[in-house]
């Protein structure tokens, strides 16, 4: 990485200052990044998913015993859409995920599971070894969701995984002044790279400013070049400056946005919910690859809701019946788009949840299983060896399924090699770039989870 | 090298060999275009050489003989592109030569370089009486020796700036004279403005702008000419001997400023000519508060913004009398759970904010708001949220230990965080004491997850930073809290066991009910600290609260958000560890609220008027609003009805995401050390959107807010109307670059109302309002 590569939040906003000013898309860039376009898009469940009840094991001992150790939370075997793993078995979706169980069963979307963070690979008995490494703050939503958005194991992380991807990746992305790192809603850790600045848009927003639209025009130029003007000087405060180049940005994305919004119809509509309409904006934007001149993107979905230490029935529910729906009309979008196998779609949650309930919910867990939609993936089958409901209650070091008497999947597959196999799809595939974007790779010897084509 | 002087003289001998080839050969005329050129200094031109109407490729060129000319005469580039130097030349002209080699021949030019025209913005006063005058002209572009001229005729001036002439003389024709400025050379006269001469009345008043400190006094002096009687009455905005709100002036002139700075700050005061009672002369008057400084930087942490109000007040009584008035100021009411609704409760938290005479207990309250949370994401109706909203007030000035308490067994927390109904569980059932409060409790509400120093450092050995409590912590701690039920719901038989799980049904209004039943009975070891087998739920609430209140991190923890909340978001080592002390108890009591926030608003870090470049904290969305809307004095009630755009804002009034509140307060400002937790939500479309919210006040009702109206008056005068938006809700504070900023924007408006909104949103929608520091 040579500091060219670097570019300043400045010298970026008076990039973006200058291409709105000029407004005319065609201005943008006159390459054509089609041909070479991919994207990744992270959708965030915070809170921490119960995997547990998203993805249900229907082989005959284990379903009975996922009932007893549930208790309360047990969902009804006959209602689960049904899917099933090539060596594994059969399997059922939650009965809230009938779009995401079809796209399972079309080979377009994958499960991983049994996720987690991990410093190095991890056994029941390491976890009585005091001097095992393991990650900072388990079971903690905020440090678990930091840690999942860096990629580090401690709550040190400065920037995150997604950003990474694109640091490696930055040569592709040199002919374009459009963030390529977005998140929505607000500022993701994920979106941030060492070098790569991320961003953040808000679904349907495409940050006008009533302020600006004035007549006459004269009047309205000598406004934006006095706001630009504002925003652009060095104040003697850094959170003045700081506050200044958000409103910066905001003046710089407000022309490109406006383009995103006005281009495209999406033949199948997507659910305006939270999720629906993040995913909504994220394929506007994608639609204008060719002209921002953009051919690698990273985007960063989320939904909350997910910490259900009570009346987790009917939550879930919901809250999978909105991701199930969403995932639905993203994928046909990326079709409409022509660009099913270049988007990669993927989950993450702060951590799972315990397999003993808590009243009518379960409570902080760790491992969890993780989707993954797209054309490129190799869909259709379930990664990672699915923990055993039955080794639940007998708990010993015999297996490595479950961490505690809880309940707590202790993970099998790192956040690291999901990451990996993911960056390495993007385009990320030498070692050190693998290394430096899921820096604990160094410790498991498998580097590609296989999911991706 | 070769020095200037010989590379000079070698350049004359070659020109006038050149020049005698030219003469003998004669076989090439160069032409150069265009002819007849004046250029003002700094300026560049091209320039074209021809040979029988072709292009005359190749051409060297010069200047004054010079090749490629030098800083005194201009630099001319081979391919003819003329800059003209900085300072005119002598004799303002410079001659630039073409030459040809193949033919040989070459031609000349002579071009003016002259300096700038002068532009003019005002002269004062407009109108002079026949006979002496003393005229002050403003504008820019003023060179030394730039003269006045009066119908083109030249009269005494004075250079005082590149801005600035004075004129003076006699005259002694009535009429309309055309002013100009002209500066020293050929061809750099400014455009004319008008003067008229008058054999009327006229009153001429002196100084024309001054700025007087409130509270204090300055003399005027009024001049009525060409009338016998001279004696003026004097006005303050219109008005006879002035008022109280905009100052009072004696007969003989003497102009005392009020107390308190009227809006904008800015007032009128006119010497009337008493010989008819109509002619005038009018003066500015910027009011300046010389405690502005002190004063706003103050009342922006203490409360949600100065107002004219209390900046005069707490100048008056001073900072710690003031804050004791506040912490004996009565609560602004919540509405009871009775009657609690969800939109009422947002009314009272967002009105409270705004207009609540317990400013500094509402600004505590929206701080435990961040850090105590409760969202009707989840406690969905008002009577779900407002007894916790009751209880931060209640306690905001008490004590924290108090606060704790009372919160962990209220039904709304229990609701929110899962405790109410947290059972040991019947043995043989798939069933565990809930995790979920005792892990938040521990990380969120009082000791954090890391070992603290005192001044807020993490304790770390040789794996790391040391966490403050584990699983097993937390496991034994939901065991403490096991056994609470929501109290009964009116009507309900008062006997819990409804839900048919030994618990009440959810009714979050009240303080949870023991089930003594439910309850786990093993003795548990929390924090290394023992809690008895056998005791009640009530014993072991008190127990636990009691281990976690005298924990060495709450005092760091709980004094690092405060100052965050109300003074900075970076605060040095050194200032935690004084606030945490102060908690800790070292004036008396533990825990102490009241001792605690003075400890953290009177700290000398807070209160250096010259603070660092990383101090300050972001005002969120719903604080920018407030802040805004009481230094103008806009009406305010309700709120609710708002809470969509604050939505927009990622700052859903009492609706955060989770208990992690609204924003993180690790998260740091993106690519930069510091901490900004408040810039978690301000992200480019936070930042779109907020300074919508700030134009809606300022535009609507259309064309402007009423209120503005005072601005309106004046913002034909740029630097009275930026003065007095600088006044209004910087406090004096505006940046050289902002002030220019919008100096620059104000021509191009096409009225008074678009100058007006022009400059208040470039002060409000930018960073200098939206950090307060």
């Amino acid at each position: 990485m040579t500091h060219r590569h670097g570019r300043s939040r400045r010298e970026f906003l008076q990039l973006g200052a200058a291409a709105g000013m000029v407004a005319g898309l065609g201005r943008y860039s006159t390459l054509s990044a089609a041909s070479d376009y991919k994207a990744v898009v992270c959708v965030f469940l915070l809170g921490g998913n119960d995997g547990h009840n998203m993805v249900v094991p229907l082989g005959g001992p284990e379903y009975a015993a996922y009932q007893a150790a549930r208790g309360g939370l047990a969902l009804a075997a006959g209602q689960l859409p049904p899917i099933a793993d090539p060596v594994q078995g059969q399997f059922g979706f939650h009965y809230a995920m009938p779009e995401v169980a079809a796209l399972y069963n079309q080979g377009r979307l994958g499960v991983v599971s049994n996720v987690g963070m991990l410093v190095q690979p991890t056994s029941y008995f390491d976890l009585s070894n005091p001097a095992h490494p393991l990650p900072s703050q388990l079971r903690s939503h905020s440090d678990q969701v930091a840690e999942m958005m860096s990629g580090v194991p401690d709550t040190s992380g400065a920037n995150g995984w997604g950003g990474r991807m694109l640091d490696a990746l930055q040569t592709a992305n040199a002919g374009t002044s459009f963030p390529v790192s977005i998140a929505m809603n607000s500022p993701a850790l994920f979106c941030a790279g060492k070098f790569v600045q991320g961003a953040s848009v808000r679904p349907g927003n495409a940050m006008d400013q009533t302020f600006l639209g004035i007549y006459p025009p004269g009047a309205a130029a000598a406004r934006r070049t006095a706001l630009q003007q504002v925003v652009a000087a060095d104040s003697g405060s850094h959170l003045i400056n700081a506050a200044n180049a958000s409103m910066g940005t905001a003046l710089a994305l407000n022309p490109m946005l406006r383009q995103a919004a006005a281009t495209v119809q999406f033949t199948k509509k997507f659910p305006q919910t939270t999720l629906g309409r993040q995913l909504e904006e994220v394929a506007r934007i994608i639609n204008l690859r060719g002209q921002l001149g953009v051919s690698r993107q990273v985007f960063y979905c989320s939904l909350g809701g997910f910490d259900t230490h009570g009346g987790q029935s009917y939550q879930q529910m919901a809250l999978l019946t909105e991701v199930s729906q969403a995932f639905d009309a993203f994928y046909k979008a990326t079709e409409q788009l022509n660009v099913p196998d270049a988007v990669t779609t993927f989950t993450l949650s702060d951590f799972g949840r315990t397999l003993q309930p808590s009243g009518t919910g379960s409570d902080h867990g760790w491992g969890n299983h993780q989707l993954v939609m797209g054309g490129a993936v190799n869909g259709g089958r379930i990664y990672g060896t699915f923990p055993k409901a039955t080794n639940y209650a007998n708990l010993n070091a015999t297996h490595d399924d479950y961490a505690d008497a809880r309940g707590t999947m202790l993970p099998n597959i790192s956040l690291a090699q999901y990451g990996a196999t993911i960056a390495n799809w993007f385009g990320a595939t030498a070692d050190a770039e693998l290394d430096d974007i899921c820096p604990p790779l160094v410790n498991f010897a498998v580097r590609n989870l296989g999911f991706m084509a | 090298m070769r020095t200037p002087t010989h590379s000079r003289k070698l350049h004359i001998l070659l020109a006038v060999l050149l020049g005698l080839a030219a003469v003998h050969a004669a076989s090439a005329q160069v032409v150069i275009a265009p002819t007849g050129v004046s250029l003002p200094v700094g300026s560049s031109r091209q320039f074209s050489a021809t040979v029988s109407g072709a292009p005359a490729s190749g051409a060297s060129w010069t200047v004054n003989g010079l090749p490629g000319g030098d800083s005194t005469v201009g630099y001319i580039s081979p391919t003819g592109l003329y800059y003209a130097p900085a300072k005119t030349p002598a004799g303002y002209a410079v001659t630039i030569g073409a030459s040809v080699s193949n033919p040989a021949g070459s031609g000349s030019t002579t071009l003016i370089v002259r300096e700038q025209i002068p532009w003019l913005t005002t002269i004062t006063p407009t109108t002079v009486a026949t006979g002496a005058f003393s005229l002050t002209v403003t504008g820019s572009r003023f060179v030394n020796g730039a003269q006045v001229r009066l119908n083109g005729v030249p009269v005494q001036t004075a250079y005082v700036s590149s801005t600035q002439l004075t004129a003076t003389g006699s005259i002694v024709t009535p009429g309309t004279v055309a002013l100009t400025v002209a500066n020293p050379g050929p061809g750099a006269v400014s455009t004319p403005l008008s003067v008229v001469v008058s054999t009327a009345t006229v009153v001429s008043i002196a100084p024309t702008t001054t700025t007087v400190d409130l509270g204090t006094s300055t003399a005027f002096q009024a001049t009525v000419s060409n009338a016998s009687d001279t004696s003026v009455t004097w006005q303050v905005n219109g008005k006879i001997g002035g008022g109280l709100g905009t100052g009072t002036i004696t007969p003989a002139g003497i102009y005392t400023a009020p107390a308190m700075l009227p809006v904008g700050g800015l007032v009128t005061v006119t010497a009337v000519a008493n010989a008819d009672g109509v002619t005038k002369a009018s003066a500015k008057v910027l009011l300046k508060d010389p405690q502005a400084l002190t004063f706003s930087r103050f009342l922006s942490q203490a409360t949600f913004g100065p107002t004219p109000a209390t900046m005069a007040h707490a100048e008056q009584v001073g900072m710690l009398a003031f804050l004791d008035e506040q912490f004996a100021t009565a609560e602004s009411p919540i509405p009871p759970a009775a009657s609690a609704t969800r939109q009422n409760v947002i009314d009272a938290f967002m009105t409270n904010i705004v207009t609540g005479n317990d400013q500094l207990r509402q600004r505590v309250i929206f701080a435990l708001s961040e850090v105590l949370t409760i969202s009707f994401n989840k406690n969905t109706n008002g009577n779900e949220v407002s007894p916790w909203l009751q209880i931060l007030s209640r306690n905001a000035f008490g004590n924290y230990r108090t606060l704790l308490r009372e919160l962990s067994t209220d039904a709304t927390m229990g609701h929110y965080l899962d405790l109410v109904n947290s059972s040991a569980g019947a043995p043989g059932t798939p069933n565990a004491a809930n995790e979920n409060y005792p892990r938040e409790v521990m990380q969120l509400f009082s000791i954090g997850l890391y070992k603290l120093n005192l001044d807020g450092s993490v304790q770390k050995d040789a794996n790391g930073p040391i966490p403050s409590y584990t699983q097993f912590d937390v496991q034994q701690l939901a065991k403490a809290m096991t056994g609470w039920t929501y109290p009964n719901s009116p009507g309900s038989n008062g006997t819990p066991g409804m839900n048919g799980m030994g618990g009440n049904y959810a009714y979050a209004a009240g303080t949870m009910l023991p089930m003594q039943n439910r309850h786990d009975l093993s003795a548990k070891l929390v924090l290394g600290q023992a809690i008895p087998g056998g005791q009640s739920a009530q014993q072991d609430m008190d127990d636990a609260i009691t281990i976690l209140f005298n924990h060495p991190n709450v005092g760091p923890f709980i004094a690092t958000r405060l100052i965050r909340a109300l003074v900075t978001s970076n605060p040095s080592p050194a200032y935690i560890t004084r606030v945490a002390t102060v908690f800790n108890g070292s004036q008396g009591t533990r825990g102490d609220m009241q001792a605690t926030i003075r400890a953290v608003l009177m700290d000398p870090e807070a209160r250096d008027d010259n603070p660092p470049p990383t101090f300050g904290r972001l005002r969120t969305a719903i604080q920018t609003m407030a802040a805004f809307v009481r230094a103008m004095g806009y009406p305010f009630s309700g709120g609710s009805g708002m809470a969509y755009l604050f939505e927009d804002m990622n700052e859903g009034p009492l609706n955060a995401a989770s208990v992690f509140g609204h924003y993180s307060p690790s998260f740091k400002i993106p690519k930069s050390p510091l901490y900004g937790p408040e810039f978690q939500i301000y992200a480019p479309s936070d930042a779109a959107n907020r300074a919508n919210l700030l134009y809606g006040y300022l535009f609507n009702p259309w064309p402007i807010h009423p209120l503005l109206q005072p601005f309106v008056a004046l913002a034909g005068d740029s630097l009275a109307l930026v003065t007095a938006v600088d006044n209004a809700v910087l406090f004096g504070r505006m940046s050289p670059g902002l002030r220019a900023a919008i100096t620059a924007a104000l021509p191009a408006m096409g009225d008074d109302y678009q100058r007006t909104i022009t400059a208040f949103y470039l002060a409000i929608a930018t960073g200098e309002f939206q950090v307060q520091r």
